[in-house]
């Protein structure tokens, strides 16, 4: 356990300093840089703030979308998550065994509903952790 | 980092002294211009004694960035194009010499005339807001759209376009197995990609009419000057394929530029659709082009990942193609959004 503040915290800090009182001295040729990086630290606070969640999330989302539609090659690739790569190298080796089924035209029909929900709270919290504001443009 | 071009003015003068058919060329000014993630674009202001063209000119110089996407055309490609679109009375700026001996540069390279005013999609779309000129520039746009789509590949005549290939029978089949390819080279998967792209599969438009499209007309591609129309500009994606193509990547939401206007981020899609139907003389067909809308988020989606891939892998460190590399989530998002059954939409 760390001391406090955590990084989250220190992003926030550090990012607040970079607009409110580093910013206002700058050229205005450097404004797109500054943008950048204070882009680049909001995403950073995000990720620390939300963790493993997400994973996990596409991880058991996948499991069941393995379950329901019996994707056979995904079923194959199960194994006990330790850390995060070990979560990031499961998830992907699903992910290809899904899209290889999507190419095939295997979610056509009656599945492609459920493969709807899967993909958009998947891309849901991908976009929580890059650009929270877009999500309630399309809701 | 791109070319040494200071290294390279003395080369660089006796070629271009040679292509003016001018005693002497005299670099006066050389600056590196912002933006284009695939060409460096260098500013020139040059003087000439003698020949035809003696006096001053302000020049561009393009050539190819430090790496390239491969389906992007060479600088000679992109200059034959320039020529034709030129010469059907397109926009353009004009192209005047191509140098194809890498003694001279390292690279491939060609000048044309420097057109005033800018490009940036985010200024355009505000000025257009903020002059209320938007529907006039749109409908400039329009006019400019109508005439490449009206260079078509018969009669077979343009023979300096024969590297574009032979027009394709099935334009969406060939874009989706493009992307499918480009999607196969990344080293993550893509499932939401994947499904726009089983979409575009099994909703392809009907019928094509097969016409030259510029394949990147939209907001940022195309200078402005005192609120007029100066230059399409960006001729590198420019291929035979569906007209429609080129109006869905204009209107596609991805190119807006958070502005409010459907086409472009400047005007309504409406007014745009009219004034393309009037300068051109064909007939948009709103669903084709709302297909090749999604096409466009699929297409900026995958050349985003491929840019954030340059960042991560390919030796090219930048913070702009690093954030570019995340932008694909929200396109994701969007398509998603875009291909969900009509029905669930309205639930």
């Amino acid at each position: 356990m760390q001391d406090r503040p955590d990084a989250k915290n220190l992003l926030e800090a550090a990012r607040r300093v970079l607009l409110d009182s580093l910013l206002p001295d700058l050229p205005e040729a450097r404004l797109y840089d500054v943008l950048m990086v204070a882009r680049c630290m909001e995403i950073g606070a995000r990720a620390l703030a939300a963790g493993e969640a997400p994973l996990r999330r596409e991880y058991a989302s996948l499991t069941a979308l393995t379950e329901e539609t019996g994707v056979e090659e995904a079923r194959t690739t199960i194994g006990p998550q330790r850390d995060r790569t070990d979560l990031e190298q499961a998830i992907e080796a699903r992910n290809r065994a899904l899209c290889q089924a999507i190419r095939a035209g295997e979610f056509d029909g009656v599945r492609a509903a459920t493969l709807g929900e899967h993909l958009w709270q998947t891309v849901t919290d991908k976009v929580c952790e890059t650009n929270p504001k877009y999500v309630k443009t399309l809701v | 980092m791109g070319i040494d071009v200071e290294a390279a003015r003395p080369a660089l003068e006796r070629f271009i002294a040679a292509a003016a058919e001018a005693d002497r060329a005299a670099i006066l000014a050389i600056e590196k211009l912002s933006g284009g993630a695939i060409q460096d674009n260098y500013g020139l202001d040059l003087a000439l004694e003698t020949g035809p063209v003696a006096g001053r000119h302000a020049l561009v110089l393009r050539t190819d960035a430090p790496t390239v996407i491969a389906e992007s055309h060479a600088r000679a490609q992109e200059f034959a194009l320039l020529k034709v679109a030129h010469g059907a009375g397109v926009a353009v700026p004009e192209p005047l010499w191509l140098c194809t001996d890498t003694s001279v540069l390292g690279q491939d390279f060609y000048l044309m005339r420097r057109v005033a005013g800018g490009a940036a999609g985010h200024i355009v779309t505000k000025a257009a807001a903020e002059r209320g000129n938007g529907p006039d520039l749109a409908a400039a746009l329009a006019r400019e759209m109508a005439k490449i789509h009206r260079i078509t590949p018969d009669p077979p005549d343009l023979e300096s376009l024969a590297f574009l290939g032979a027009p394709p029978a099935d334009p969406a089949g060939a874009a989706i197995a493009r992307l499918r390819g480009h999607l196969d080279d990344h080293p993550l998967s893509h499932p939401a990609l994947e499904w726009g792209l089983r979409w575009a599969e099994l909703n392809k438009p009907s019928e094509s009419k097969i016409s030259l499209i510029h394949n990147d007309f939209r907001t940022g591609n195309y200078m402005v000057n005192e609120g007029k129309l100066t230059a399409v500009l960006d001729w590198e994606f420019a291929s035979w394929g569906d007209p429609m193509a080129d109006l869905g990547w204009f209107c596609a939401k991805c190119w807006r530029f958070g502005a409010a206007g459907e086409a472009g981020g400047i005007a309504d899609r409406e007014a745009f659709y009219a004034d393309y139907e009037t300068a051109s003389g064909r007939k948009v067909d709103p669903e084709a082009v709302f297909y090749w809308e999604v096409m466009a988020h699929l297409r900026w989606a995958v050349t985003a990942m491929h840019q954030g891939e340059r960042h991560v892998s390919g030796g090219e460190t930048s913070l702009d193609l690093a954030l570019t590399g995340r932008r694909p989530a929200e396109l994701e998002l969007e398509i998603l959004h875009m291909i969900k059954p009509r029905a669930r939409q309205e639930g």
